[in-house]
């Protein structure tokens, strides 16, 4: 064996390998970007060999366009020919950043409907690929070396439900076929129906009279009876016209004595014509209750009245399957959600006091300040963070008229303003300079709740910013100027020790508390906490008030 | 124990809890024994933390230690390392199409089948044959396909099938012929073929090495990576895999 020469590639994304090869006479030394180096032990050349077409496709652009491609960007862009001919990917006649590639694959895929990154279709290349198993027990490993994996890589690749961890994701699939060949080969007795199984199964099951004279076999095979149920009604297992005279008895007789003769492989041809298929079932379903059941066991008992059902639509796996899918996605995304939703509003409907509701970030805390709001009042919302307060304005405006910080900006008049507006988005630096027109709603009777979204940060062991101190005097502020206001905090993190600690920097003395844990999502905690000592400071008059203990 | 006879049951932990946990007691026990060490022993006394370290802190001799790492290890075995499942079966007879898990979290599903890659295959290949007749050069059809020759021991630099099929006469021509806008609008189209046939070569004869590696097929030889990637092989053009 030889090295003619080792080295690396112009190209420095990621790691370069050298395998080599002595076949007969022929030498060869083989140098490709190789990611896993650890996995190049195999002398082997793996080729991809393509289907014809392309591969005359591939030809022209090697013969006649690369050539010609070479000329062109020498004499445009100054491109070395022979780099331009030597790369297949070249754009201007430079090769392309092997980096950007997947992407590249990707959007092109994307353009023929295959929406799929390259990293996603590599598990669907693997997948199917172990789904052309060799004759022993374990897929094909020249698949996993053509995608330059090992076949434990191989294996975690196109992982699906039997996917054990350190074992190839399709063992089942492989000890089933391999037991299969087993049984087939030395017992003469598949362990697969198949098609060409179907005869042999049939016959032995027979001699050993395990099957009924007048059953099919085809029909507990999957694919055979949707071929069946396309064509027959999916309760009497006849064509719907000839279901109504079934009932009424008119061909019993006739059919119970013909013969059934379709074959399993007629079905399976799709040859089986209307007439051969109207005969066959009604023997099934005439002959016994007991056989009905073996073919139908999921049907309900009684069930005699096919000509008052709907015509079902008979789904294939495939729609089932993907229809399942999408209801559990769908349970996830809402049932839960609305659930815990509907349990605070229904807190916040009680609860006339201010209050704060704790639940999971993402469970829809901020859609609270639009479903409980009343109709005719202006919902004021302090967020923390600019991000926020942008994020929140843009949501309310589609919910309604909503102003922002600074007021000013409003291009209407002020009066239009306080008897308009639906919500009012403020960051908490702005809780001084906007208790004037929280006042003046008051005044018009418009003012609604006061939502105070990421409550938690208002406690003073964090400190998260010493702006937010500002907002601390909000509710003393509007107290004292005989503003009732009503205060909803809405928090992910708020602790249970730390409830008092924000009740004093909010300046009341009462509040409602609903609590939903997302580790325990059946956990629900509703309770009132009553501030014993609250003090209401107020900066202006550096007076400090004591609020009610017994509220 | 029971995370492996409970799964993860309301009375048990799964694999990762009970790692974790052991990990913060092994660590303790460590701690312990520095804060010992330090403070405990007197430091005339050389050889101490040794012993102790030998006794106490190593999974060899019967102890605290060993017991808790007799879970710990048991346990960090069944923690699957790439546990996800990536692709989901739409039947199971049918082993032509599937749904791959994508997204955030794999939430989302895409549905891929034989039918959906060959029909995306073919529509390269259309896409490609209609470049081609775009930009104008003379094609190669099957008859002179079949005739193509080449060398699977050609190993000098600048060889590949171009060295062994000429075809400098036809170039010449066609960049004689050529006008400056043609000539980009050439550059422009010559990249958008290689570019899909790269896809179209990514779909077929089974699963493909990464793009990035996709991104590096030789058409020549060259001085430092003798082999190409491209050659005429058993009648067909094969892609060799690195």
């Amino acid at each position: 064996m030889f090295n003619l020469s080792q080295g690396q590639s112009e190209y420095k994304a990621g790691e370069y390998t050298c395998g080599k090869m002595v076949a007969f006479h022929i030498m060869l030394n083989h140098i490709r970007y190789k990611k896993q180096r650890a996995y190049t032990k195999s002398h082997e050349i793996i080729v991809k060999f393509l289907p014809i077409p392309l591969a005359v496709m591939v030809a022209n652009i090697v013969l006649r366009v690369k050539p010609v491609e070479a000329e062109f960007a020498q004499m445009e862009c100054n491109a070395d020919a022979m780099i331009t001919r030597s790369t297949m990917y070249t754009v201007n006649g430079v090769p392309i950043e092997p980096l950007k590639m997947a992407s590249i694959l990707s959007d092109t895929f994307e353009e023929f409907g295959l929406n799929i990154n390259i990293a996603d279709l590599r598990h669907v290349l693997e997948a199917f690929s172990h789904r052309f198993p060799e004759p022993d027990t374990a897929w094909n490993a020249m698949y996993a070396v053509q995608a330059n994996h090992s076949i434990g890589t191989s294996a975690r690749y196109g992982r699906d439900e039997n996917c054990f961890v350190g074992i190839p994701a399709d063992i089942c699939q492989a000890n089933c076929d391999a037991c299969n060949n087993w049984n087939t080969v030395v017992l003469h007795s598949p362990s697969i129906l198949s098609t060409a199984s179907h005869t042999k199964i049939y016959q032995q099951l027979q001699e050993l009279d395990l099957i009924r004279c007048d059953f099919h076999l085809e029909q507990s095979d999957k694919t055979t009876k949707n071929v069946i149920e396309c064509q027959l009604d999916p309760f009497t297992m006849q064509s719907p016209s000839e279901s109504a005279d079934q009932i009424e008895g008119n061909h019993i007789a006739d059919l119970k004595s013909q013969e059934c003769d379709v074959s399993p492989q007629a079905l399976r041809a799709g040859n089986c014509n209307d007439k051969q298929c109207d005969k066959s079932p009604p023997e099934r379903h005439f002959d016994s209750q007991e056989t009905e059941e073996t073919i139908f066991p999921d049907q309900p008992k009684g069930d005699t009245s096919p000509q008052t059902q709907r015509m079902k639509h008979p789904r294939t796996d495939e729609e089932i399957h993907q229809n399942k899918l999408e209801a559990q996605k769908r349970l996830r995304a809402t049932d839960f959600r609305m659930q815990m939703q509907t349990q605070a509003l229904q807190f916040l409907g009680t609860c006339t006091t201010s209050a704060f509701v704790i639940m999971p970030t993402g469970s829809g805390k901020t859609s609270l300040i639009w479903s409980h709001r009343d109709d005719d009042r202006c919902t004021v919302i302090f967020a923390p963070y600019k991000l926020l307060v942008t994020q929140l304005e843009s949501i309310c405006q589609e919910k309604g008229k909503t102003v922002g910080w600074p007021l000013h900006a409003f291009s209407g008049s002020i009066e239009a303003l306080l008897s308009t507006a639906k919500f009012a988005v403020f960051p908490y630096e702005a809780a001084p300079e906007v208790q004037g027109f929280i006042r003046s709603l008051y005044a018009r009777g418009r003012l609604g709740a006061i939502w105070i979204d990421e409550a938690h940060t208002l406690g003073s062991k964090g400190r998260f910013r010493i702006r937010f101190d500002d907002f601390w005097n909000l509710g003393a502020n509007l107290s004292s100027q005989g503003v009732a206001h009503r205060f909803i905090g809405l928090t992910a993190t708020l602790r249970q020790e730390d409830v008092h600690d924000v009740m004093k920097r909010m300046g009341v003395n009462r509040i409602g508390l609903f609590r939903k844990s997302c580790y325990r999502c059946d956990a629900c905690k509703s309770f009132m906490f009553i501030q014993m000592r609250t003090r209401f400071t107020r900066n202006d008059t550096g007076k400090a008030c004591n609020g009610n203990s017994k509220l | 124990m029971s995370y492996i006879s409970f799964g993860s049951g309301p009375e048990s932990r799964n694999a990762q809890f009970i790692v974790h946990q052991c990990v913060h007691i092994l660590y303790a026990f460590r701690v312990f024994y520095l804060h010992h060490c330090l403070e405990v022993v007197h430091p005339s006394r050389t050889a101490e933390p040794e012993r102790l370290s030998n006794a106490f802190l190593n999974s060899n001799q019967p102890s605290a230690f060993t017991a808790v790492q007799n879970i710990k290890r048991p346990a960090k075995l069944d923690i699957p390392e790439c546990g996800v499942q990536k692709i989901t079966w739409l039947s199971s007879d049918c082993c032509d199409s599937l749904s791959v898990h994508v997204g955030v979290m794999g939430l989302d599903r895409v549905l891929v089948s034989h039918a959906i890659m060959r029909s995306t295959f073919f529509g390269i290949l259309q896409r490609i044959r209609a470049t081609l007749t775009t930009i104008g050069i003379e094609i190669i059809k099957i008859e002179e396909f079949r005739a193509l020759r080449d060398s699977a021991s050609s190993t000098h630099p600048g060889e590949g099938l171009w060295t062994f099929n000429p075809c400098d006469a036809i170039t010449k021509e066609f960049v004689r012929k050529s006008t400056r806008g043609f000539r980009h609008e050439f550059l422009k189209e010559a990249s958008k073929l290689y570019r899909l046939t790269l896809a179209a070569i990514h779909l077929c004869g089974g699963p493909s090495p990464r793009a990035t590696e996709d991104a590096v097929t030789r058409l020549l030889n060259s001085s430092t990576e003798l082999v190409r990637n491209v050659q005429f092989i058993a009648g067909t053009i094969g892609v060799q895999s690195g």
